[in-house]
């Protein structure tokens, strides 16, 4: 009994605003420290260490942004759905902030994926654009993002404007499975799976290690500014209480 | 720095990369500006009540 | 229920064809659109024959789309929204009466002109029948994505804009099934496999829409 007692007084202790905004005010420095670590080094092996590739030259080295950069579009997008999940159900208004939070972050990794994507195609498949099922369904991703943020600053009241873009943001889910899937359900001019099958990856260790590196580096990356945002948010929203006053040491 | 040279595909890396740090640093900067803005703006309206308190409830306010 | 149900049809049917300009306008909307092609290629019909099926297939989504304020508008302006979300029978249950009642209003004119606006671009007659197939398949597919759009911006007083920039995404995966399946015919191939998937897609819609349909309607009534 004391178990759940203590599960129900965490629960109502994580999703308290103050809380959050001290928690991740301790946690963002070292986050933020690890994540520049891992860029530095991400960066440094991907454009020094890594050997130049057999068939496509230097230009592979893209990948080291652009794979990372598609990953996010798609994570940051179920984290996004999730929250909204937690906050249609639950009504927590710490999910409400989070869930918004997501979506400039991941349109502007999406953005990213689709613009190092159509850098790399130029040199190596002499197309900027092509319209195969991967860069469509990552492109419906972007409006999807723009669809959200639109809708949440056209409703007045945010609570209500939150619990929209969550159903919103709930009935575009199904696009990240196609986004992952596309490549092997249709013939697209986009490479097929090559990290996340379940045999051996059949990319080169000395590639993959970068690759990785750089794909935490930004999860690191997104979480801090998803904390830096959400904290923004929250002082905003709770600019009359007490525990804001107190922060700001306003008498 | 010939590391920093890959032949024929120097433009197209570095403007990958390019935009790779510009979309992170939008990341942080828009968020950092915008929580400087609020914090000065609350700072600027906590105007004080003229008996000097800062309670913003003028409906249920106990007359001094 | 069921009489419920059926009662919500048949009241939306009759309100429909007391206001015949609903059901007109975007019928003339969907026949002047699809004539602009011809008088702004000018009359090359190898080019008219190879996007027929496209300009139909885009013209009939704009059309939907322009016909979904139908939907939930004046219900929610006079209340009887609100009174639909008291009655005994679920909320998601009554909204797939209305769009039943949306679908034959605006979908099925739709099916039965495009034939003629088939010969306009001179389309030929083997690939009109899967044209039909694919409208047939496809609008209700439309009203129902549409329905979960106009229930979210019903409320919103520039509803109307924000209302295509979040339709529009969720139609594009039927439009390219449904476009695919027409170049498939156009080489002589079949369009099972296109025409299965659209079923699939309407089949996902017709079981989960109602309930984000029903969610939203909520959420915009408070």
């Amino acid at each position: 009994m004391k178990i759940v007692t203590n599960i129900i007084r965490l629960y109502h202790q994580f999703a308290s605003p103050p809380y959050f905004y001290r928690i991740s005010g301790l946690w963002l420095p070292y986050v933020m420290g690890l994540c520049g670590l891992l860029f530095a080094y991400g960066l440094y092996s991907g454009l020094f260490l890594a050997p130049t590739d057999y068939e496509q030259g230097e230009a592979y080295r893209i990948i080291f942004v652009h794979v990372p950069a598609a990953w996010m579009s798609m994570f940051i997008y179920m984290v996004m759905a999730a929250t909204g999940v937690v906050a249609l159900v639950w009504r927590l208004k710490l999910a409400e902030v989070v869930m918004i939070s997501c979506a400039p972050i991941g349109a502007s990794f999406t953005f990213l994926a689709l613009a190092t994507g159509s850098i790399w195609g130029k040199p190596m498949w002499n197309t900027w654009w092509v319209w195969d099922a991967r860069l469509t369904s990552e492109l419906l991703l972007l409006f999807l993002y723009f669809g959200v943020m639109a809708l949440y600053n056209a409703i007045e009241d945010r609570r209500t404007a939150a619990r929209a873009v969550a159903i919103l943001a709930l009935v575009g889910v199904v696009n990240i499975p196609v986004i992952h899937y596309s490549v092997e359900w249709w013939n697209t001019l986009h490479q097929g799976p090559t990290v996340t099958k379940f045999d051996k990856p059949s990319i080169h260790l000395s590639m993959l290690i970068p690759l990785l590196v750089m794909a935490v580096a930004f999860k690191l990356f997104f979480i801090s500014s998803l904390f830096m945002r959400v904290r923004m948010e929250l002082l905003k929203r709770e600019k009359n209480s007490k525990w804001v006053r107190d922060l700001l040491e306003l008498k | 720095m010939e590391a920093l040279d890959f032949g024929k595909y120097n433009f197209y890396i570095w403007a990958s990369y390019g935009l790779t740090l510009m979309v992170l640093l939008w990341n942080i900067i828009v968020p950092l500006l915008a929580k400087n803005k609020l914090i000065k703006d609350i700072k600027r309206r906590n105007y004080l009540n003229s008996d000097g308190s800062n309670d913003t409830n003028i409906i249920n306010r106990k007359s001094k | 229920m069921f009489n419920i149900w059926t009662q919500l049809l048949k009241r939306d049917l009759l309100i429909a064809f007391r206001r015949r300009s609903e059901i007109i306008h975007p019928l003339i909307f969907f026949t002047m659109v699809v004539s602009l092609f011809p008088l702004a290629i000018g009359d090359d019909k190898i080019l008219l024959q190879k996007i027929a099926p496209a300009v139909i297939w885009v013209t009939a989504l704009l059309a939907t789309m322009l016909s979904l304020d139908n939907l939930f508008r004046s219900d929610f302006e006079d209340g009887s929204l609100e009174q639909m979300t008291l009655l005994q029978a679920p909320l998601s249950f009554l909204v797939t009466a209305k769009i039943t009642a949306h679908w034959i209003i605006t979908g099925l004119p739709l099916i039965f002109i495009t034939p003629v606006l088939a010969m306009l671009l001179y389309l030929p007659t083997e690939i009109v029948s899967t044209l039909v197939l694919t409208l047939l398949v496809g609008t209700p597919t439309l009203s129902l994505i549409g329905a979960v759009a106009i229930a979210l911006t019903v409320a919103l007083r520039q509803g109307g804009v924000i209302l295509s920039l979040l339709v529009l995404p969720l139609y594009i995966p039927v439009l390219i099934f449904a476009t695919l399946a027409l170049q498939n015919v156009e080489q002589g191939f079949s369009a099972e496999a296109q025409l299965a998937m659209m079923f699939a897609i309407l089949l996902l819609a017709v079981t989960l829409s109602p309930f984000a349909i029903a969610s939203a309607l909520k959420v915009s009534l408070n």
